[in-house]
């Protein structure tokens, strides 16, 4: 049977639009590979310290981005950390324990701080730093911490959304078999309701990861320097992979310290490729357990 | 007669929003036999059988008044009473739904998991009544090489069945049964009837039922569900 014109029409227009944003995406990694490859060596990456030395952390590494890429590591992990836990626990209570007026309230305040521009919480980091300076003796100073923190309020309300949509997502058929056998509000959460939305919350954290090491507003004004080795302790400041490729674009001296600059951007793009696969390796894992387990 | 009766309803009135679903319901239920509730659809069958359970609570913006008097070990208990502790309630009042929900999981991690929810773990104790439960619901002998498969791979049928089986663990003295045959084939429909049948020495079961030939063949007692009113019709 001929489609009608507009099945036709619709299905053109997705396809064109997948094709064009793949070809965005080829376009972009292809661009940087282009650019970036030339200057893609050890060399780049532990400058003149042998690389061994390097990753035992023996010997500091000058002029390579090693540091860096510890840095943005070391961020991202200490980010999620913070505001996995957290995120988890509010969308828990939006979806299952709250009501009425105060989960709308909640609902569009999440809503609000979703939409503040990274820079304002940028803003934000540095003035609690400014804060914590003037009330502690001028021991703390803009930091991997605040850094970190900033960060876990950024991606906080993605988080607290997608675990809110993927348990309110479930069926009420699922939602019922628990209490019917007996189960109390929790157990239901804990045995059912939460294994059931695991791929839905794994998502949100995986956009959260990603939001995590690409972002340069919060970072640069709370704590990121071009030069600070591998980050000393939570309280040091540190390097970071977007914040280079920014410093580099702004102030190249030749091409070839530019090049550095796309590769250290191919390099950002592999360590959140590793983190995506790393949490969609948690989420296989996460599903088999709650599988074998219950 | 008194001894006999196992759940009396008094004046039960639910209302869903603005909306009466059930209007000053009086009926009595006899203990150890199989009471159908019939009438057309939308009538409120169902909300009659979540009210015994009180599953009812879970959904938002309803409200019940009445009494549910159920006689437990010889005591009548006014269920819709706010200190009954719902999940005690809910292992004495077990239910079993309209299409066959097992949870993703094994065969014998789905009937053991009501008893992991009390909090038994001994494992020779477990895989005993996993073992009776099973037997009780007409599927041990299907099931026995495969306790540990993933109990999807069940038919409708026997996932209903394993969802008996998951709901009689608990030894709850009433079985609220919601249409369990409905989603079925004639065939698979026939085992869950003379499943039933048996399960009449042992418990009390209420049923709704669309089937004019089923409420014939297994129930005991009918209860006719129109506009929310209840008219009680012997066989």
């Amino acid at each position: 049977m001929k489609q009608p014109p507009l099945d036709m029409f619709v299905r053109l227009v997705s396809w064109g639009s997948t094709l064009l944003l793949l070809a965005s995406v080829a376009t972009v990694i292809g661009f940087l590979l282009f650019k970036g490859y030339g200057s893609f060596d050890l060399k780049l990456v532990f400058g003149d310290t042998p690389p061994l030395e390097a990753l035992l952390l023996r010997r500091p590494v000058f002029g390579g981005l090693f540091p860096a890429m510890v840095g943005t590591l070391s961020l991202v992990v200490l980010a999620i950390s913070l505001a996995v836990p957290i995120g988890l626990a509010a969308g828990i209570y939006m979806a299952e324990y709250g009501r009425g007026r105060i989960q709308q309230a909640l609902g569009l305040f999440f809503d609000i701080l979703a939409g503040v521009p990274s820079i304002v919480v940028g803003l934000f980091g540095f003035s609690v730093a400014v804060f914590l300076h003037r009330h502690f003796g001028g021991r703390i100073y803009p930091c991997l911490l605040i850094s970190a923190l900033s960060l876990a309020f950024l991606v906080l309300p993605y988080l607290i959304r997608t675990t809110q949509n993927a348990l309110e997502a479930l069926p009420e058929a699922v939602r019922l078999t628990a209490p019917a056998l007996g189960a109390t509000r929790l157990q239901n959460i804990r045995f059912v309701l939460l294994p059931r939305a695991l791929p839905g919350i794994l998502s949100g954290a995986i956009l959260a990861i990603g939001r995590c090491a690409e972002d340069t507003a919060v970072i640069m004004l709370t704590g990121v320097v071009a030069t600070a080795g591998l980050p000393r302790s939570l309280f040091s400041s540190y390097e970071a992979l977007p914040f280079y490729i920014y410093y580099i674009s702004a102030q190249y001296r030749d091409s070839a310290e530019l090049a550095t600059g796309y590769a250290a951007a191919l390099i950002l793009l592999a360590i959140c490729a590793m983190l995506f696969a790393a949490a969609a390796l948690i989420k296989q894992r996460l599903g088999a357990r709650s599988h074998q387990r219950l | 007669m008194d001894r006999d009766v196992k759940i009396r309803i008094a004046h039960l009135c639910f209302d869903y929003g603005r909306r009466r679903v059930l209007d000053d319901v009086c009926a009595e239920i006899p203990a150890n036999a199989i009471t159908a509730i019939v009438g057309p659809s939308g009538q409120g069958k169902s909300t009659l059988l979540t009210c015994l359970n009180r599953l009812c609570d879970a959904v938002p913006e309803t409200r019940v008044s009445g009494h549910v008097m159920i006689r437990f070990q010889g005591r009548w208990q006014d269920i819709l009473a706010p200190e009954v502790p719902l999940h005690w309630l809910r292992r004495k009042v077990g239910m079993v739904f309209q299409a066959p929900n097992p949870l993703p999981m094994s065969i014998f991690k789905n009937v053991a998991f009501a008893l992991k929810l009390t909090g038994q773990h001994r494992r020779p104790d477990v895989n005993d009544r996993v073992v009776q439960a099973l037997e009780r619901a007409f599927l041990w002998d299907e099931v026995r090489d495969r306790l540990h498969h993933d109990a999807r791979t069940l038919s409708g049928g026997q996932q209903q069945r394993l969802c008996i089986a998951r709901a009689l663990i608990l030894e709850p003295e009433i079985l609220l049964l919601d249409e369990p045959t409905s989603s079925l084939d004639s065939q698979a429909g026939e085992v869950i009837e003379s499943l039933l049948l048996t399960l009449r020495k042992r418990c009390t079961l209420v049923m709704v039922s669309h089937y004019q030939d089923q409420v014939r063949r297994v129930a005991d007692c009918v209860l006719q569900l129109n506009a929310g009113k209840l008219i009680p019709l012997p066989i």
